[in-house]
C-alpha cells in the first residue's frame, strides 16, 4: 500500500552528502549526524499529537488534584506563604519526577512519570502565582509571578508543552492585566502598544533567527500565539483601541511584513527585485486599507511557508478567512458599497495573479 | 523499542521526521533544518505560491461580493435583471471552466464559483416567486443540481462544499420535515455521522485501493482527511456523551443506536488507521476521543457513587493520570512500530 505523503526518495546517506557538498555541514558534523541517525533508529521523539494528549491529560488531572486539595483543606488557600511553599514543593517534585522519567525512556514508567510530572508542575505554578498574588494583594502580581516562574523553570524543566503553555500564559496575563487594570483609555492604549511592540519584536526575532536552537521553539510559538490573541482582542473588542492606536499597529505590522518579505527572499538587498517590490507595494497598500488581523495572518502564512513550519502555516490559513470576514462585515459602508468593495478587491487580487503570470514570475525560483 | 533489524545509513529514508529529530536534539540549527527540508520538499517557488494564493482569495472575495449583492439588494434590481445577471455569471464561469480545463486550478475555481452561484440562483428564485418552500428544499436542490459538476471536478474543495450543503440539508430536513419526537431526536447525530463516515471510507478506498486507472491523488491532502474524519467522529461521539451524561436519554432507541454506532466507528477507525492505512494523526484523535469518553464515564460514576467530594476529586485525578498514561504508552508503541514500517507521521 502506498502512502501519498511519502515524498522523498533520498536516503539519510544522500541527504548528509548533499548537505556536506553544499557546506551546510562539515565532515565532523556529518559523522556525528550519521552516528546519531544509525544509533537512534526507532527512538524518535514524540509527535505533536502525543504531546497534545499529554497536555490534555495533565490539564484534567491537575484540575482534579487542585479540587481535591481545596476540598480537604490540606492547603490553606488564604495563606500566601502556604501557597508559595506548596507551589515550590510541587514544582520541585515535578522536576525530579521528570528526571526519573528521563532515566527510564520508552517504558510505561516513563509515560506515567511524565504525566505525573506535568500535572505536578501545573499545580505548582498555579499555587505559586496564587500565593504571590495573595501576598501582595495586587493584580499586577499575576503576570509578574507568571513571568518569574516561567523564567525560573524554562531551562530547568525541559518539556515542550510546559514551556509553550507557561510562556503563553505569561504573555496573555500581561495583556489581561493591562485591559482590566487601566480604566483610562490613553494609558491603557500606550501600555498595550508597548506590549504589542515587545511581542512583535520577540516574535520577529524568534521566528526569523536561523541560529537559534530548538529550546526556543515553544517560546516562539508562544509569542506568535499571543500576538494572534492580542490582535483578536483589539479586533473583537472595538472599544479597547482608538483609531490612532489601530493605525500604529497597522504601521508596525506593515513594516514587519516588509521585513519578513526581505528575510524570506534572503536579504534586504533582494527587495530591489521586481517581484519583491510588487510584494512590498501590496503590503503597504494592505497596511493602509486592511486590518491588523489580515496582515498578521498573511505574515504567519509567509513565515510558516519559509520555515517549513506547518503549525504556523495552518494557523495563518485558519485565521485569514476569519479576519477577512470580520473586516468586510464591519467595514463602515452601505451594503451595496460593501459588495462592490468585495468584488473590486477580489478583482485586484486576480489582476495581481494575471500580472505574475504575464511576467512569468509564477515560474521564478527565488534565491 | 522496536524489534526491527538495524538498517544502514543508505537504507534509512530521509524525511521530515528525521530532520525534525536531528533539530529536536540540537544536532542541527534552524538554518540547517530549513536547508535539509528544502532539499527534501523543494518549496522555493514563491511566485507560484503567491499566484495560487491570489487566485483562491481573489475568487473567494468576488464570489462573496456577488452573494452579498444579491442577498441585500434584490429589492432594487428588476426581476429579469436579477435572473439574467446570476444565470449569465453561472454560464460565464462554466465557459471559463471549460476553456481553462478542470485539470488546472483556475478551471476548478471557475467550476466552484458556478456551483456556489447555483445556490444564489435558487435563493433568488425562491424570493421572487415566493414558493413557500422550506429552507431544506433549497439546499436539497442546490446539492442535486451541482452534483454532476462535483463528480467531474476532481477538486477536493468543491467536494467539501457539497458535503457542507448536504449536511445543512440533512439538518434542516430533520427539523422542518421529519419533526422528530423526544425519543428520536438524537438520531440526527447518527445520520450525519454515518453520512460523513461513508465519504471518509470512499476517500480512503479510492486513494489507497485505486479501483480504476483514474488519478485520485487530488484526494490525498491531509486537510481533506482531517475534515471528513472530524465530520464523522464528532456527531458519532455526541450520542455517546449524551448516553453517559443525560439521564433523559437513557433507554431511548436513538441514544442507544447513536452510542452503538459511535462505538463501532471508534473501533473500526482504530483498526483501519492502525493496520490498514497507518496514520498517527487519526489514531491520536480517536484515542483522545476515547479518553474524553472515559473521563465522562468515570466522572459520572465516581461523583455520583462516592460520598465526600475530596475523595471523588482524588480518585478522578488518579484515574485521569492512569488512563492518559495508558493511552500515551499505547500510542508511543504504535508510533515506534509505524516508524519501523516507515510510515510518515
Amino acid at each position: 500500500m502506498s502512502h501519498p505523503n511519502m515524498s522523498t526518495s533520498l536516503s539519510a546517506q544522500d541527504l548528509l552528502e548533499k548537505m556536506q557538498a553544499d557546506n551546510a555541514i562539515d565532515e565532523k558534523d556529518k559523522s556525528a549526524l550519521a552516528k546519531y541517525i544509525t544509533q537512534s533508529q526507532g527512538k524518535s521523539e514524540m509527535p505533536i499529537y502525543i504531546r497534545i494528549l499529554v497536555g490534555v491529560g495533565a490539564f484534567f488531572s491537575s484540575i482534579f488534584f487542585i479540587g481535591f486539595l481545596a476540598v480537604v483543606k490540606i492547603i490553606d488557600f488564604d495563606s500566601a506563604g502556604g501557597l508559595i511553599f506548596f507551589g515550590l514543593l510541587f514544582m520541585t517534585g515535578a522536576y525530579f519526577l521528570l528526571k526519573m522519567a528521563e532515566e527510564n525512556d520508552e517504558t510505561v514508567f516513563h509515560s506515567f512519570m511524565t504525566q505525573c510530572s506535568f500535572c505536578s508542575i501545573a499545580i505548582g505554578k498555579v499555587f505559586f502565582v496564587a500565593g504571590l498574588t495573595t501576598a501582595f494583594e495586587k493584580q499586577a502580581m499575576i503576570p509578574l509571578a507568571s513571568l518569574i516562574v516561567t523564567l525560573f523553570t524554562y531551562n530547568l524543566y525541559k518539556m515542550f508543552m510546559d514551556r509553550f503553555l507557561s510562556s503563553t500564559a505569561t504573555l496573555l496575563a500581561f495583556m489581561a492585566w493591562i485591559v482590566s487594570e487601566y480604566d483610562i483609555r490613553e494609558s491603557r492604549e500606550i501600555l498595550l502598544c508597548i506590549l504589542f511592540l515587545i511581542e512583535m519584536g520577540g516574535a520577529s526575532y524568534l521566528l526569523t533567527s536561523r541560529k537559534l536552537s530548538r529550546v526556543f521553539t515553544p517560546l516562539s510559538y508562544a509569542f506568535a500565539f499571543s500576538l494572534c490573541a492580542f490582535v483578536w482582542l483589539i479586533t473583537v473588542e472595538e472599544n479597547v483601541f482608538s483609531p490612532p492606536a489601530f493605525i500604529f499597529m497597522n504601521v508596525v505590522l506593515t513594516v514587519a511584513f516588509i521585513g519578513l518579505i526581505g528575510w524570506a527572499a534572503g536579504g534586504a538587498e533582494k527587495l530591489k527585485k521586481e517581484s519583491l517590490l510588487i510584494a512590498c507595494g501590496g503590503a503597504v497598500i494592505l497596511g493602509f486599507i486592511s486590518s491588523p488581523g489580515i496582515l498578521l495572518s498573511l505574515a504567519l502564512l509567509v513565515v510558516g511557508y519559509a520555515r517549513h513550519d506547518r503549525i504556523l502555516t495552518q494557523g495563518g490559513a485558519l485565521l485569514l478567512p476569519i479576519y477577512l470576514l470580520h473586516y468586510y462585515y464591519n467595514i463602515d459602508l452601505t451594503l451595496a458599497e460593501k459588495s462592490a468593495v468585495l468584488i473590486f478587491s477580489g478583482a485586484v487580487l486576480l489582476a495581481g495573479r494575471f500580472y505574475l503570470r504575464w511576467r512569468q514570475l509564477d515560474r521564478e525560483v527565488a534565491a | 523499542m522496536s524489534d526491527k533489524p538495524e538498517l544502514s545509513l543508505e537504507q534509512i529514508p530521509a524525511n521530515r521526521a528525521l530532520v525534525e529529530e536531528l533539530y529536536g536534539h540540537n544536532l542541527i540549527n534552524q538554518e540547517t533544518r530549513e536547508y535539509a527540508l528544502d532539499l527534501l520538499y523543494p518549496r522555493s517557488k514563491w511566485g507560484l505560491w503567491a499566484s495560487y494564493f491570489l487566485s483562491i482569495i481573489g475568487s473567494a472575495l468576488i464570489l462573496v461580493g456577488i452573494i452579498y449583492f444579491f442577498a441585500f439588494n434584490w429589492s432594487k434590481v428588476p426581476i429579469m435583471a436579477k435572473f439574467a445577471l446570476v444565470e449569465s455569471t453561472i454560464l460565464i464561469c462554466l465557459a471559463c471552466a471549460f476553456w481553462r480545463g478542470i485539470d488546472r486550478l483556475s478551471g476548478k475555481l471557475f467550476l466552484l464559483s458556478a456551483s456556489v452561484l447555483v445556490g444564489v440562483f435558487l435563493a433568488v428564485f425562491g424570493q421572487i416567486y415566493q414558493t413557500g418552500a422550506d429552507a431544506y428544499q433549497l439546499f436539497m436542490g442546490w446539492a442535486a443540481l451541482i452534483f454532476g459538476w462535483v463528480l467531474l471536478s476532481q477538486f477536493a474543495a468543491l467536494w467539501i462544499i457539497w458535503l457542507t450543503i448536504m449536511n445543512l440539508f440533512i439538518c434542516l430536513y430533520w427539523d422542518q420535515a421529519v419533526f422528530p419526537s423526544h425519543q428520536s431526536e438524537a438520531f440526527i447525530f447518527s445520520i450525519l455521522g454515518v453520512f460523513n463516515a461513508s465519504f471518509l471510507v470512499l476517500r480512503e478506498f479510492l486513494l489507497y485501493k485505486k479501483p480504476s486507472s483514474m488519478n485520485w491523488d487530488w484526494l490525498g491532502a491531509v486537510w481533506v482527511q482531517g475534515i471528513l474524519f472530524l465530520a464523522a467522529l464528532i456527531p458519532l461521539a455526541i450520542p455517546m456523551h449524551q448516553a453517559i451524561w443525560e439521564s433523559s436519554y437513557e433507554g431511548t432507541l436513538a441514544a442507544i443506536c447513536g452510542a452503538v454506532l459511535g462505538t463501532i466507528f471508534h473501533v473500526l477507525a482504530f483498526w483501519v488507521y492502525r493496520f490498514k492505512i497507518p496514520n498517527m494523526g487519526a489514531l491520536s484523535t480517536i484515542i483522545l476521543s476515547l479518553c474524553l469518553l472515559g473521563e465522562a464515564f468515570f466522572g459520572r460514576f465516581v461523583f455520583k457513587s462516592i460520598d465526600g467530594d475530596g475523595l471523588s476529586f482524588f480518585i478522578m485525578g488518579v484515574i485521569t493520570i492512569a488512563m492518559f498514561t495508558f493511552a500515551i504508552v499505547q500510542l508511543r508503541r504504535i508510533h515506534a512500530q509505524m516508524e519501523a514500517e516507515n510510515v510518515p507521521s
